[in-house]
């Protein structure tokens, strides 16, 4: 880890955070440093895309005082800022969802991807998709067009619920129980997501593949403005959970005893996963590996305090999948890849990695 | 003043508690002890709510059960035996979770973990890995963050309560007495506590008042030269045990090696 002098806590003479176990300040430079890389990747990705316009000759333009093209225009707000506040709020649901859940069955290696989680969202995304004609007027009618997000939180928040009363016993998460059935869960709804497949007319089982495939490319305003308030709820919940879950990880008899309304804060949690996931799902399809690299990336850089890590955790996912997003664009321009590929291929690595690291060190 | 009244707890099919009723007041040290199986630890933490149970606990004529978990945090603090931490914490960031409610508003909060650390004999242990510290070590620490969450042993005239299971089953003899004197002054100065023991000399040392149980039920409270008698700790730990004093300050102890077996 590289040594930071302004990461220190206070003063020339203060002695660093390695011999005081005080990592607050190394993380609120973290923090700050993050918020600089994804600005940056912001600009990046604006300036990336398949049309050819430059954000160079559009800030020229603009300085100047001359009208933008309408092309420009078109692809500047109504292709690539889309696809950018999409991506970003993709990405730090995701990494977000996965802090949450490793903190609430205090285990690094839960992820909602991994576990089921996922899968169960991309079932209540598809029930809706195919049979959502079918449903009561007056049902259609207030959910509107965040009726796909709300199917798909339904059914990430029905995933984690069954998740958790499976797997954990007095307050214990069984690591082995929780990912066997998180296993069982995925191909439950993997299944019954292929029934509802063969039954779906041919416009449904078009919106399915490009659904399905993991990616960016479907991004539009109209689709963010049905996904985008549920992810903000999600993420402006997560940092009331950061305590509950610090108390959590001594237990949930010391977390009550530390006065945290252990219940109450656990079906928050779980509702705050589904949201922020299920929603994360029904706008981009499955794309992997954010919500379990980003959060222990973060902790061994500043450490696992959940007042710093999910903040953290929501700038380094959104500016990583931003960045995986201006790589799927890349690769094989003009034509791309679901972002679902790129996060995997990088994501399916570092994943490896951490389990060979916890080998030998905390027994799974 | 605590008061347990008429406590029974069954666990999966079997009862362990038959209506077990302790006192204890603030400016004292009250200890359970008893044999294995007695019913020490379920007795502490139907107390401490941490298991579902029958009957009255009043903390000063309140329902302990009917307090918000915040402000009943404010009151008490609880030590647990043994326990494993999910994340990689340090020590300092383990210590700083003790920090909660009013405490946390104190000026000279930031440097409250250190110095509840150097009350345990863990100065300058902030940055290591709680992971990596022994087991006697590891539970200091957690008595740290313990002590930080009752720092002041009264606040705005209401006394604190510290609730202890096991305290110093961990540790060597030096710092057993000092896990003990450190509890023993928390009480001294106005606090309550209540705590769960094996070692019965450390007890007659420190305790103002003991608990003896066996099989689920009270055998016996009061002062220590009231409870540990020759004839109560024969029954409850099933072996005659002659207890001694000191001839000096007239301090109880038991010797293992005048006991016999039965």
């Amino acid at each position: 880890m590289v040594a930071l002098p302004w990461g220190r806590s206070a003063g020339r003479d203060a002695p660093s955070d390695r011999v005081t176990g005080d990592r607050s300040g190394r993380a609120r430079v973290t923090i700050l440093a993050l918020v600089v890389f994804v600005m940056l990747a912001a600009i990046a990705s604006l300036g990336t895309g398949a049309a050819g316009v430059s954000l160079g000759d559009v800030l020229v333009k603009w300085i100047s005082g001359e009208e933008l093209t309408l092309r420009e225009r078109v692809v500047l707000f109504d292709i690539r800022l889309p696809r950018l506040l999409t991506g970003m709020l993709v990405g730090a649901s995701l990494a977000v969802s996965g802090a949450v859940m490793q903190g609430l069955f205090r285990n690094p290696l839960a992820d909602p991807g991994i576990v089921g989680v996922g899968a169960g969202a991309g079932l209540g995304a598809v029930l809706a998709i195919v049979l959502g004609a079918f449903l009561p007027p007056a049902i259609l009618a207030v959910a509107g067009m965040h009726l796909v997000p709300l199917a798909a939180f339904f059914g990430g928040w029905a995933t984690t619920l069954i998740l958790y009363r499976v797997s954990t016993r007095a307050g214990r998460t069984s690591v082995a129980t929780m990912l066997l059935a998180g296993i069982a869960l995925g191909a439950l709804s993997g299944a019954l997501t292929g029934i509802l497949v063969y039954i779906a007319d041919d416009q449904q089982l078009r919106d399915l593949t490009f659904w399905g495939l993991g990616s960016l490319a479907g991004a539009g305003w109209a689709k963010l403005a049905a996904a985008a308030p549920i992810m903000m709820l999600a993420l402006l919940a997560a940092p009331m959970l950061a305590r509950a879950l610090n108390g959590l990880a001594l237990g949930e008899g010391a977390a009550a005893h530390l006065g945290i309304a252990v219940q109450r804060m656990k079906n928050l949690a779980i509702l705050t996963v589904a949201a922020a996931t299920g929603a994360a799902v029904a706008v981009s399809g499955g794309i992997g590996f954010i919500g379990i690299v980003v959060p222990h990336l973060l902790r061994l850089v500043m450490g696992p305090d959940h007042r710093f890590l999910l903040p953290a955790a929501a700038l380094l996912g959104a500016g990583l999948l931003l960045l995986a997003d201006i790589i799927s664009r890349l690769i094989i321009a003009p034509a791309e890849l679901p972002i679902g590929i790129v996060t995997a291929v990088l994501g399916g690595p570092v994943f490896l990695w951490i389990l060979l690291r916890r080998r030998g060190i905390v027994d799974m | 003043m605590l008061e347990a009244r008429d406590i029974s707890v069954t666990l999966g099919r079997k009862q362990v508690l038959y209506g077990a009723g302790l006192r204890a007041k603030p400016g004292a040290m009250t200890v359970i002890v008893g044999p294995n199986g007695s019913g020490k630890t379920t007795l502490l933490r139907a107390i401490t709510g941490d298991l579902a149970s029958r009957g009255t606990v009043t903390l000063d004529g309140q329902d302990m059960r009917a307090l918000a978990p915040h402000s009943l945090a404010e009151r008490r603090a609880v030590l647990p035996q043994a326990s494993v931490l999910a994340f990689p914490f340090t020590v300092h960031e383990v210590v700083r979770l003790g920090l909660t409610g009013r405490i946390a508003l104190r000026p000279d909060a930031a440097k409250l973990p250190s110095r509840a650390l150097e009350q345990v004999g863990l100065a300058g242990y902030g940055g290591r890995f709680f992971q990596e510290l022994s087991g006697g070590e590891q539970a200091r620490a957690q008595l740290a963050r313990v002590l930080l969450q009752v720092w002041e042993p009264v606040q705005d005239g209401t006394p604190r309560w510290l609730f202890l299971d096991e305290p110093v089953a961990a540790l060597d003899i030096g710092h057993q007495l000092q896990v003990m004197h450190l509890a023993r002054r928390f009480a001294r100065a106005g606090g309550g506590v209540v705590a769960v023991m094996h070692d019965l000399n450390l007890t007659a040392m420190f305790a103002d008042r003991v608990v003896l149980m066996l099989d689920g039920r009270v055998l016996a409270q009061g002062a220590v030269r009231e409870v540990l008698t020759d004839q109560n700790l024969s029954r409850a730990y099933g072996c005659r045990l002659r207890v001694s004093s000191l001839p000096a300050q007239g301090a109880t102890y038991i010797l293992p090696q005048a006991a016999e077996i039965a």
